[in-house]
C-alpha cells in the first residue's frame, strides 16, 4: 500500500513540477492564428487612398502569410457553413468558426479581452450583442468601399450590418382564410383575436421599435402604445422561441403570430408549409446582424478581406438571397422582400435604454 | 546555549506543520481514510471552488465594495412570491411523477420474473436519451388542447371528457417528470439488485402479502437510494427551465428560473442576480442534504450485502405476471412509444403539422440525409464519445472513493465533502461556463480552448450524480466484508478493489450510463467552452434548432435513441455479468 501511495506522490510532483516548468515558458493558453505583426489600426491607416483591387491585392497578400483566420459568429449552421465554405474557396483561406449563441459570444470576447487573450479577429453578431461589444471599446473603426451599398440604418460607427431579421406578422392559411388575414399590428388587439395568437417572449427591442414608431408617426404617448402591446399579450399565448413560435404556427396551436422571422416562414413556404406573411402587417421591424474587426485581431488583413467578401453584392450578399436571407445591401435586398419596407428604429437609443424596455417587455410577458 | 524547560513547553504547543501533519494522520490506525479525505477534498474542492468562488464574488461585492443588495433585489424582484410557489410545486409534483414509475419500473425489471424484461432496461432510458427540447415539442404535439394526437383521437372516439391540456403546470409537472424518470431508474435499478431476497421471502412465508412486503421491507431497505433519487430529482426540477419555458409561459405559468435566465440574457449580464438565485437553491440542496443524512442516520439499517452467501433471485409473481406485463405495454406505449412514434412521424418531414393522409406526399429521407451533411458531424461526434466516457470514468472513480470516505469513514468534516460534491446541481451551466474561461485564460497550463476545459466542466457538473449514485450504494453494503478482507492482511487498496468495487458495481454502473447518456446533451457550459475543433454534438443540436430545422433535430433525436439504446443494452449486459449476479 504504501509502495502504491509513494508512486501517487511522485506522480503528483511531477505533475506540479511540469506546471510550474511551463508556467515560466508560456505565460497562457496558446492562441490561434497567424501573426504578421500587424495591429488592426496600423493595417487601416496603410489602407487609406488604396483602390479596391489594391486593397484587395493587399489584404490577399498579408492574409495568405497569416494562415487561419478566427471568426466569432452567432450564425446558425447552414449558413455559416455555406459562406465560409464560398469564401475559403474564393481566396484559397482557411476560416474558423466558434458558432455560439449571442450572449455566449458576447461572454466570451469580453473575458477573452479581459485577460488579453487575442481569440477572433473578426466578430458577426445579432445588433444587441453588438452594442456591447462596441460599448466595451474591442472593435476597430473600419472603413470599406462596400459599405455604401448598405443602407444608413446599417452603418454604424464599428460596425455594418451584413443582413436583416425581419420580423413580422405571419398567419396559417388553413386557420386564417384570404381576405379576413390582418393588415395593421393593432387590428391584433382586437378581442376577436383572443386565443388566436402567439407571441414570441424574448423580442425586446421589436417591441421598442414599435413603441417608438408609433410615438412618433401616430401621435401615441408611451402608455397607449404599451398598451397595445398589453392587449395584444392578453390575446395570446406567449411561445418561448421564435423556432418553437414558427413550427407552433405551421402546426396549428394558433392562427397568428406577430413576431416571427420573414427568413423562415419564406424557408417554410419552399418546403409547401401552409403560412404566409404577404402582404406585410405594418409595422416590419428589421434587426441587423453585423461584422467587425476585433482591435486584437491577430490577422487583421484575413479578417478585411473576410469583411468585404460577405458585404460585396456577388460574394456573401448572394449567398444570403439563395438562403432566402434578407441582405443588407440595399439593392440585393429588394430581390428578396421585394418593397416591403421595414421602420426606421433608433436602435443605438433603444440598447442603451435596454433596462427600462426589457423590464417592461417582462411585465407585458407575464401579464402583470 | 541550553535549552531549557520554557523552550521545550513552547516546541509542544508551537508545533511545527508537518508535526501537525503528522499528528492527524497518525496515531489511530486511520492514515488511509485521512489521506483518502484530503486528496478528494482537494481534487473536488479545486473543481467546485471555481464557480462557487465567482458565484459568491458577483453576488455580494458590487463596484462599491461588499453588498447584499443582490439578494434584496432578487428577493423582491416582480412576482418572486409567486414564481417561488409555482417552482416549489412543479418540483415536488415532477419528482412523484418521476419516483412512482421509476421506482416500479426498477423493481419490477430486477426483482420480479416480469415478461418483456430484456427490452425493459434499454427501453426504460428513451425519455433521458431524447433531447430536452424535442421531448417537450413532442408531448405538446400529442397532448395540446387544441393539436395534441391523443386528445384528437380521444374527441373522435366519445372520451373528450378525458383529454387533458399540456400547457399547464399539470402538463409541466408531467413532461418533467417522466423526464426525468430514468434517472430513478438506473439508481433504484442499482439498489434492487444489490437485495438480499431472503428477507423478501421471509416475510412471504410469514404470511404476508405482496404489497406489504414491499411496503415493509423492499422499500425501507433501499431507502436511501430512493431519498438520493428524491433530493436530485427535486433539486433539478427546481432548476430546470426549458419544460416550465415551452409549457407554462403560454398560460402565464412563471417559474423562479425564469428569473435566473432573465439575468443572464439582459446586459449588463446581471451575475449578481443570477448568482443570487443560485445560492438560494444551493442553500435549498444543502437543507435538503442535511434531511437525507438525518434519515439516513442509522446507516447499518440498509446493510444488505452482508458477509452471509447470498444468491439474489427473482420473485414470481404468480397470476400478477401477465397483468402487470399489459401495465408496462400500457406504460411503454403511452410514455415511450408515442412521444418516439411523434419524433419518427417529425423526422419524414419538412415541417410538421398533425398527421393526415395529405401530408404522406411530404415524407421522404431527406432530414437523415441532411444529418451527415452537418458541418463538423464528425468531429463533433468523436469529441462528444471521447467526453462521454472520460466524464463518467473519472467522476465514477473518484466519486467512489469520495462516497467511501462520507459513508464509511469517521473523519470529521466527511459530510463536508459530501455537501461541496452537492454545490454544482445548482448551478447554472453558463455559470460554470463563464467561471472556467476567467480562470484558464489566466491559468499557466494550455487548458483553454481545449478539451480539456470541456471535460473539467462536465466532470463538475455530473460530481452531484457521481456521489448519490454511488453513496446510495455503499449504504448497501456490510461494513463486516471490509474488515474480514482486513483481518485476512489486505491493504486499503485491495480492499477497496476486490470488495467494495465489485460489490457498489451496479451503482458504479447506472451512474456511469447516466452520466454518458447526459453529457452527450450538455449544452449550456459546452457552447460557451467549445473551440473550433473541439465542437461537440450538443451545439450542433442546438444550432439545428436555433435554425428552425426542428425536424432534421428529429431525425438526430431518432438515431440518437436507437444508437444509446444499443450502447445502453450493451453495458447492462456487460454489468449484469459483473458484481451481484442475479440468478
Amino acid at each position: 500500500m504504501s509502495a502504491w501511495l509513494k508512486r501517487l506522490a511522485a506522480l503528483l510532483t511531477t505533475a506540479t513540477l511540469m506546471a510550474c516548468a511551463s508556467a515560466t515558458t508560456s505565460p497562457g493558453p496558446s492562441q490561434p492564428g497567424g501573426d504578421v505583426g500587424l495591429t488592426s489600426e496600423q493595417l487601416l491607416a496603410e489602407l487609406s487612398g488604396k483602390s479596391e483591387e489594391e486593397r484587395e491585392q493587399h489584404l490577399l497578400g498579408l492574409a495568405q502569410e497569416a494562415g487561419t483566420i478566427s471568426l466569432y459568429a452567432d450564425a446558425q449552421l447552414d449558413d455559416s457553413a455555406e459562406l465560409l465554405d464560398a469564401f475559403s474557396e474564393a481566396y484559397d483561406l482557411e476560416i474558423s468558426i466558434y458558432d455560439g449563441s449571442t450572449d455566449s459570444v458576447r461572454d466570451r470576447l469580453l473575458q477573452e479581452a479581459a485577460a488579453g487573450y487575442r481569440g477572433a479577429d473578426v466578430v458577426e453578431l445579432d445588433a444587441l450583442g453588438m452594442y456591447v461589444v462596441s460599448e466595451a471599446d474591442l472593435l476597430a473603426a473600419v472603413e470599406t468601399p462596400y459599405a455604401a451599398a448598405v443602407g444608413p440604418a446599417g452603418r454604424f460607427d464599428d460596425w455594418t450590418a451584413i443582413r436583416y431579421s425581419f420580423l413580422v406578422t405571419a398567419w396559417n392559411t388553413g386557420a386564417v382564410s384570404a381576405g379576413s388575414e390582418p393588415t395593421e399590428f393593432r387590428e391584433l388587439a382586437d378581442a376577436a383575436w383572443s386565443g388566436r395568437l402567439g407571441l414570441e417572449s424574448s423580442d425586446v427591442y421589436w417591441f421598442a421599435a414599435i413603441v417608438k414608431h408609433y410615438q412618433a408617426t401616430e401621435g401615441m404617448t408611451e402608455d397607449q402604445a404599451v398598451d397595445v402591446f398589453r392587449s395584444i399579450a392578453a390575446n395570446s399565448q406567449v411561445i418561448d422561441g421564435h423556432t418553437a413560435t414558427s413550427d407552433f404556427l405551421v402546426a396549428g396551436q394558433f392562427d397568428v403570430s406577430p413576431n416571427v422571422y420573414a427568413h423562415r416562414i419564406l424557408q417554410l413556404q419552399e418546403d409547401g408549409a401552409p403560412v404566409e406573411w404577404q402582404p406585410a402587417v405594418q409595422p416590419v421591424v428589421a434587426e441587423p446582424t453585423g461584422i467587425a474587426l476585433l482591435k486584437s485581431a491577430r490577422n487583421p488583413a484575413g479578417a478585411l478581406l473576410y469583411i468585404d467578401w460577405v458585404l460585396s453584392a456577388d460574394g456573401g450578399q448572394q449567398i444570403f438571397v439563395d438562403q432566402q436571407r434578407i441582405p443588407s445591401h440595399v439593392e440585393v435586398a429588394a430581390t428578396v422582400v421585394g418593397d416591403v419596407q421595414p421602420i426606421e428604429a433608433a436602435f443605438n437609443e433603444i440598447a442603451a435604454e435596454y433596462d427600462k424596455w426589457s423590464t417592461l417587455w417582462d411585465e407585458i410577458v407575464r401579464g402583470s | 546555549m541550553t535549552i531549557g524547560e520554557g523552550d521545550v513547553a513552547a516546541t509542544t504547543a508551537r508545533r511545527s506543520p508537518a508535526d501537525r501533519v503528522r499528528a492527524y494522520l497518525g496515531g489511530d490506525g486511520r492514515v488511509i481514510e485521512r489521506i483518502l479525505f484530503v486528496v478528494t477534498l482537494v481534487i473536488v474542492g479545486y473543481l467546485v471552488l471555481a464557480p462557487l468562488a465567482f458565484l459568491v464574488y458577483n453576488t455580494f461585492v458590487g463596484p462599491a465594495g461588499p453588498t447584499v443588495d443582490a439578494v434584496i433585489a432578487a428577493a423582491q424582484a416582480d412576482g418572486a412570491g409567486e414564481m417561488l410557489v409555482n417552482s416549489l410545486i412543479f418540483a415536488a409534483g415532477s419528482a412523484v411523477v418521476a419516483m412512482i414509475p421509476g421506482t416500479a419500473l426498477a423493481y419490477l425489471t430486477i426483482r420480479t420474473n416480469a415478461p418483456l424484461k430484456p427490452i425493459l432496461f434499454a427501453i426504460s432510458l428513451v425519455p433521458l436519451i431524447i433531447p430536452g427540447i424535442l421531448f417537450t415539442v413532442a408531448w405538446v404535439y400529442l397532448l395540446s388542447g387544441r393539436i395534441g394526437v391523443i386528445n384528437k383521437a380521444l374527441e373522435a372516439l366519445g372520451f373528450g371528457f378525458l383529454s387533458f391540456d399540456v400547457f399547464s403546470m399539470g402538463g409541466m409537472i408531467l413532461v418533467e417528470g417522466l423526464h426525468m424518470s430514468p434517472i430513478v431508474f438506473l439508481l433504484m435499478a442499482a439498489a434492487f439488485r444489490s437485495l438480499d431476497p431472503s428477507l423478501e421471502e421471509s416475510a412471504l412465508m410469514s404470511g404476508a402479502g405482496l404489497s406489504s412486503v414491499i411496503r415493509r421491507i423492499t422499500l425501507p431497505l433501499v431507502r436511501p437510494a430512493l431519498l438520493a433519487a428524491l433530493l436530485v430529482m427535486v433539486v433539478r426540477a427546481l432548476e430546470g427551465f426549458e419544460t416550465p419555458a415551452i409549457l407554462g409561459i403560454p398560460e402565464g405559468t412563471f417559474v423562479l428560473t425564469s428569473r435566473i435566465f432573465l439575468a443572464l440574457s439582459t446586459f449588463p449580464v446581471r451575475y449578481d442576480l443570477a448568482g443570487a438565485y443560485s445560492l438560494g437553491l444551493v442553500l435549498i440542496t444543502f437543507i435538503m442534504l442535511a434531511l437525507y443524512r438525518w434519515f439516513n442516520r442509522q446507516s447499518e439499517r440498509y446493510q444488505v450485502i452482508t458477509g452471509k452467501g447470498y444468491r439474489p433471485h427473482t420473485l414470481e409473481l404468480g397470476r400478477w405476471k401477465w397483468p402487470i406485463g399489459v401495465l408496462f405495454v400500457v406504460y411503454f406505449v403511452l410514455v415511450v412509444v408515442s412521444p418516439l412514434a411523434i419524433l419518427v412521424y417529425m423526422s419524414l418531414l419538412p415541417f410538421y403539422t398533425p398527421p393526415s393522409i395529405d401530408m404522406l406526399h411530404l415524407m421522404s429521407l431527406d432530414n437523415y440525409l441532411r444529418m451527415f451533411h452537418l458541418r463538423d458531424v464528425a468531429g463533433a461526434l468523436r469529441n462528444s464519445f471521447v467526453l462521454a466516457i472520460s466524464s463518467a470514468t473519472i467522476v465514477m472513480i473518484l466519486m467512489a472513493v469520495a462516497a467511501w470516505v462520507v459513508v464509511r469513514s469517521r473523519v470529521r468534516f466527511r459530510y463536508g465533502l459530501d455537501a461541496l460534491s452537492m454545490t454544482p446541481l445548482s448551478f447554472p451551466g453558463v455559470v460554470i461556463g463563464v467561471a472556467l474561461i476567467f480562470l484558464y485564460l489566466r491559468f499557466p497550463l494550455d487548458i483553454y480552448a481545449t478539451l480539456w476545459i470541456l471535460l473539467i466542466a462536465y466532470v463538475t457538473q455530473f460530481l452531484p450524480y457521481g456521489m448519490r449514485y454511488t453513496s446510495a450504494s455503499m449504504f448497501q453494503v456490510g461494513r463486516e466484508l471490509e474488515e474480514s478482507a482486513a483481518m485476512s492482511g489486505a491493504g486499503w487498496r485491495q480492499t477497496f478493489q476486490r470488495i467494495v468495487l465489485p460489490l457498489i458495481f451496479p451503482g458504479l454502473l447506472a451512474g456511469w450510463i447516466y452520466i454518458m447518456i447526459v453529457s452527450v446533451r450538455q449544452l449550456s457550459s459546452s457552447i460557451l467552452l467549445y473551440a473550433p475543433g473541439t465542437e461537440v454534438f450538443s451545439v450542433l443540436m442546438w444550432q439545428l434548432y436555433t435554425d428552425g430545422y426542428t425536424t432534421t433535430l428529429a431525425a438526430v433525436g431518432v438515431s440518437t435513441v436507437f444508437v444509446l439504446m444499443l450502447l445502453a443494452a450493451l453495458a447492462h449486459r456487460i454489468g449484469s455479468r459483473v458484481g451481484v449476479r442475479v440468478a
